[in-house]
């Protein structure tokens, strides 16, 4: 291959600080991501996806301290940027779709002026009528009807708004885009639209993507890759075919079987036992040995590593599949 | 009639209509036709799940069952022995007593248990309020009732405070009050929407569980039909305050014949990439149902429409399914 990921994350180890003590919310993950690709990233809440997205885009709250690893951006951890060089990264090169549209939106400017804001951060030398020509640009290619350039966010339905936060990202033709539950408040109908707008427009600008995502049956339709976490770890990272067909570690299995679908026959559901663990004290060893039905004494004793079990596959557990 | 074909539930012609007041000095004008002209029945024991999307009416339809609302007009009958008594003209002790019959579930554990009362307070409630059995019948009552949901040994769960107890764990408290004063029938609305996926699995087979062991029927209200198939025999679909199609659920979720039911389905992810789903066709959004014409309530939206939809659509049957369009009529 030989080829440069564009997205490299090292070893990255978060803590929380809170009263209680420390939670370990993202523990030693590590992967790459390629021009292109596009990734989803599942697991339950509190399973740190979001902090991963936060810290990507230098935005966690201020009670997070990171105790190791790197963020490379071409290269170039964006650990060690100050804020200021930060700036330039946000919105140009990494941009969020967030999760609730309603509030990512302002609600006292118009659509239209909220995303030239972001345009002008980066680009300083156009003329209003390039910028307006720019958003409206923005609105046909993520299906809203022009005319709603000029209107408040209110008076937007809940799929354009989530449009309209994907046109906001899309301003400054970013290389990554982070899309974090971008439709777990729509209705299934719009959630189908939105998400095959998403996948057009990141294949057609070859944009990388992370989806990140509760709902395995959402990434399974638009994500090349998936990456498992559970607890703070990654336990899990293959494409998305051999995630589905030849899933190693227990807990992607426990996943794909507690899944209801539509179609096929009406397989038994399997219920994971428990619940997921406190990381405030998280369990030594591997963190899912407490509910795994498959544990061996292993399990208890020491951390498995995340390595490679086949072609582009790891996963972190003494007792695959 | 027969006692084996008398339902547990029957619900006929039911309307609520919520009034839109632009101003509070005057009358209002137009109303919200939220949940408009609906009937069905569920046979004793089974389960049928409401289906549809956000601001269909689903969640005003259970708490019009439970009684939270009183309809603008129609009928509730819930079977009492060979009878069936209307709900809808019950009041003050009556009203009480059905409440031992009729429960709810509700979506969000966090905001449905009250913090400040223990597990122990939270599920004896109801049989306080009922007047049932003394306090040591209660707290034995009250143990028997947890480990039935899952939560070993009752004894370390009776005294803690539902900040203690995970999502899960309070769904099962949550559930646990609903049974405590045994009834016949339950509301659940989206009783596991909130709950995480490896969570999420061992609720619901828990409430099927219960249903079988004491011979339950839920109205099991979701957005979620994956959900709804694991969960109910028969399905019922809403659009737009009505029930545009009902029926079995295998059958339904295998051939749907109302264009929305379609449109529904085909829309759903499907956990397997090895799967290419059809996406579907129709545009635009729901909208509400202030005063509608009366017409086909999809109309708008309806890739199938012809000149007949323009007019109220019958309720046709087909293939014991109930369908709501002209296409089958």
């Amino acid at each position: 291959m030989g080829e440069q990921p564009l997205l490299s994350i090292r070893n990255l180890t978060l803590e929380y600080k809170t009263r209680k003590g420390y939670v370990s919310a993202v523990s030693d993950v590590s992967f790459d991501l390629m021009a292109g690709q596009s990734m989803g990233l599942v697991g339950e809440s509190g399973c740190g996806k979001t902090t991963i997205a936060m810290t990507l885009l230098r935005l966690s709250p201020d009670n997070a301290i990171i105790r190791n690893g790197q963020i490379l951006l071409d290269g170039k951890d964006l650990l060690k940027l100050s804020e200021q060089e930060m700036r330039d990264v946000r919105w140009a090169r990494i941009s969020m779709v967030f999760q609730a549209a309603m509030n990512a939106l302002d609600p006292v400017y118009r659509v239209e002026d909220q995303i030239i804001e972001a345009i002008d951060r980066h680009q300083t030398d156009l003329t209003l009528a390039h910028k307006h020509q720019s958003v409206e640009e923005l609105f046909q290619l993520v299906g809203i009807d022009t005319k709603m350039m000029s209107r408040y966010p209110h008076e937007f339905s809940g799929g354009m708004r989530q449009r309209a936060v994907i046109a906001m990202a899309l301003a400054c033709s970013p290389s990554l885009i982070i899309a974090d539950e971008p439709t777990t408040a729509l209705d299934v109908i719009v959630q189908d639209q939105v998400l095959r707008e998403l996948a057009r427009i990141q294949r057609t600008m070859n944009m990388s993507m992370i989806y990140i995502s509760h709902d395995i049956a959402v990434i399974a339709e638009v994500a090349d890759l998936i990456a498992v976490m559970y607890a703070g770890c990654m336990v899990e990272k293959a494409t998305t075919q051999t995630i589905f067909q030849a899933p190693r570690h227990r807990y992607t299995k426990a996943l794909l079987s507690a899944f209801p679908s539509i179609v096929g026959p009406k397989t038994e559901l399997v219920a994971l036992p428990g619940d997921p663990p406190d990381l405030l004290l998280p369990p030594p060893g591997c963190r899912f040995h407490p509910r795994c039905p498959y544990a061996i004494e292993h399990c208890y004793q020491e951390k498995p590593p995340f390595e490679q079990v086949g072609y582009a596959h790891w996963a972190a557990c003494w007792n695959p599949v | 009639m027969n006692t084996a074909t008398i339902p547990l539930v029957r619900v006929d012609s039911l309307k609520m209509y919520f009034p839109v007041s632009t101003s509070i000095m005057r009358q209002a004008k137009s109303f919200i036709h939220a949940v408009d002209n609906i009937c069905f029945d569920i046979p004793e024991g089974k389960s049928l799940a409401l289906v549809g999307e956000s601001g269909c009416g689903k969640t005003t339809t259970g708490k019009l069952l439970s009684r939270l609302y009183t309809p603008t007009a129609g009928h509730i009958f819930l079977r009492d022995g060979e009878e069936l008594v209307d709900l809808v003209t019950l009041k003050g002790k009556s009203l009480k007593r059905f409440r031992r019959r009729v429960q709810m579930i509700f979506q969000d554990p966090y905001e449905s248990l009250n913090p400040r009362l223990t597990i122990f307070e939270t599920v004896a409630e109801p049989l306080l309020v009922q007047n049932i059995g003394s306090l040591q019948e209660r707290e034995e009552r009250v143990a028997v009732l947890l480990e039935k949901v899952g939560l070993m040994p009752a004894g370390s769960f009776l005294f803690r405070y539902p900040h203690e107890l995970s999502g899960g764990q309070r769904q099962r408290v949550a559930i646990a009050r609903a049974l405590v004063v045994e009834p016949r029938f339950i509301v659940a609305d989206e009783p596991t929407s909130m709950l995480d996926v490896s969570i999420r699995t061992g609720v619901m087979s828990l409430m099927m569980d219960l249903a079988k062991d004491m011979g339950l029927s839920y109205l099991y209200i979701t957005h979620d039909l994956a959900v709804a198939r694991y969960t109910s025999q028969e399905i019922a679909v809403m659009y737009m305050g009505k029930i545009v199609e009902r029926g079995e659920t295998e059958a339904m979720l295998s051939n749907p014949l109302h264009p929305y039911t379609q449109a529904l389905i085909s829309a759903v992810p499907i956990p397997d990439p090895s799967i290419q789903r059809q996406p579907p066709t129709i545009k635009g959004g729901i909208s509400q149902p202030i005063d509608p014409l009366p017409r086909c309530r999809f109309y708008e939206r309806c890739p199938m429409q012809f000149g007949a939809c323009n007019e109220e659509p019958p309720i046709a049957q087909k293939d014991g399914r109930q369908v709501l369009c002209w296409l089958h009529a």
